[in-house]
């Protein structure tokens, strides 16, 4: 099919557009901050229950 | 915008978006900054014979506090802990505990050591890593039950203030930890490695599924790699599976398998192997590795007879490889 020169300006501006996009994406993208030991402390996230100290003597159901 | 964060604790490396966690469910991006939400809150805490972690040469017979946070950096298909390792903090009862506090009740419970097993203290690692600092200083000794899936750095640090190390070795095939695991299998024996140059009391575990890791050729590979690499020495139990969680469609390991696993390990040059998991006359004992006499006699997770005089056989004098009182 021939292009014609006005198809040809709206093919490559919209082509342009879409890289430039894609750049200024990767551009803002930073990159993940690294972190090895993490944060200790804060709130336990699901229920909490007393410690059973007699219960510690009895047999655990797990593997290990 | 809060950044996301990568956690560079196992070779998982999870990147973390805000308000997520990484696999293990446990270290959470909150508020730009990696957070362990278990740390001081372990989930189950139990007294239990060294044995059952089960360690044979490292204080025979003597009770072990043990531990466990919720969570876990491996999926094993086959976990027969998963109602813990699979589940989310916010759905597991968990009781404040803090290191301090953990130390106070082994003393109290005249426990020589602390144990941090049943999920993985990779997963829990700061909680396990103070602890084990408070620990050291009242004059425990701490085990470490893992399936060393963990970066070199963090483990350097963790083997630092930890006395024993009991790994699970659960094949020597990357396909296996793969499929099996989600996980890979060259930062476990890297692990296995970097606690034998530190010096700690290693024993591996490997556990045995029929049809998935139990052929001569892979008992045979596995022994071969732990005699080069981790050295004759290092008591080997293999363990007997159980069906469970996803594999619960799979048989139980005969005990044949177990006896075929054992010969083989010997014939590789391996001085102390173990069967676990099965009852079984002989399968716990520990014996010389040069003269064949009985030195410990073991049932189950008992202690029946320890026979060894200063760490060696009382038969033929031979230093038995060990930490015996």
């Amino acid at each position: 099919m021939e292009l014609k020169r006005r198809n040809f300006i709206a093919v490559s501006g919209a082509a342009l557009l879409a890289a430039a996009t894609g750049g200024w994406s990767w551009l803002r993208r930073q990159p993940p901050v690294r972190w090895l030991v993490a944060v200790r402390g804060g709130r336990y996230p699901g229920p909490v229950r007393p410690l059973d100290e007699r219960g510690l003597k009895k047999p655990g159901r797990w593997v290990g | 915008m809060p950044a996301i964060i990568q956690c560079e604790l196992c070779p998982r490396a999870c990147e973390i978006a805000p308000g997520g966690r990484g696999e293990c469910r446990v270290r959470v991006n909150l508020d730009g900054r990696l957070r362990a939400v278990t740390y001081g809150y372990p989930c189950t805490l139990h007294i239990d014979p060294v044995e059952k972690k089960p360690v044979f040469h490292f204080l025979p017979g003597t009770p072990t506090l043990s531990l466990a946070t919720v969570g876990c950096n491996l999926h094993c298909k086959n976990c027969q802990n998963w109602e813990i390792s699979q589940r989310n903090p916010e759905d597991v009862e968990a009781a404040e505990v803090p290191p301090a506090r953990l130390v106070e009740l082994a003393r109290q419970n005249h426990c020589p050591s602390l144990s941090y097993t049943y999920t993985d203290p990779v997963i829990y690692y700061e909680y396990t890593l103070d602890t084990c600092t408070a620990a050291r200083a009242a004059g425990l000794k701490n085990i470490l039950v893992t399936a060393g899936y963990i970066n070199p750095d963090p483990a350097r640090e963790l083997f630092r203030v930890a006395d024993a190390v009991r790994i699970d070795l659960k094949a020597l095939s990357d396909k296996f930890y793969r499929e099996v695991c989600d996980a890979t299998l060259r930062p476990v024996l890297d692990t296995i490695v970097l606690a034998r140059e530190m010096k700690l009391a290693v024993e591996l575990v490997h556990l045995i599924i029929p049809t998935l890791n139990d052929a001569d050729d892979d008992l045979k590979k596995l022994c071969d790699w732990v005699v080069q690499h981790a050295g004759r020495d290092v008591p080997l139990h293999f363990s007997a599976f159980h069906p469970q969680h996803k594999l619960a469609h799979l048989p139980p390991t005969p005990v044949a398998t177990l006896h075929r696993a054992r010969d083989l390990a010997r014939a590789a040059g391996l001085q102390f192997v173990y069967l676990g998991n099965i009852l079984e006359h002989d399968a716990a004992n520990t014996y010389c590795p040069k003269c064949s006499k009985l030195l410990i006699g073991r049932t189950g997770f008992s202690l029946l007879e320890n026979r060894l005089r200063a760490g060696h056989c009382p038969d033929c004098g031979m230093e038995i490889p060990g930490v015996w009182n």
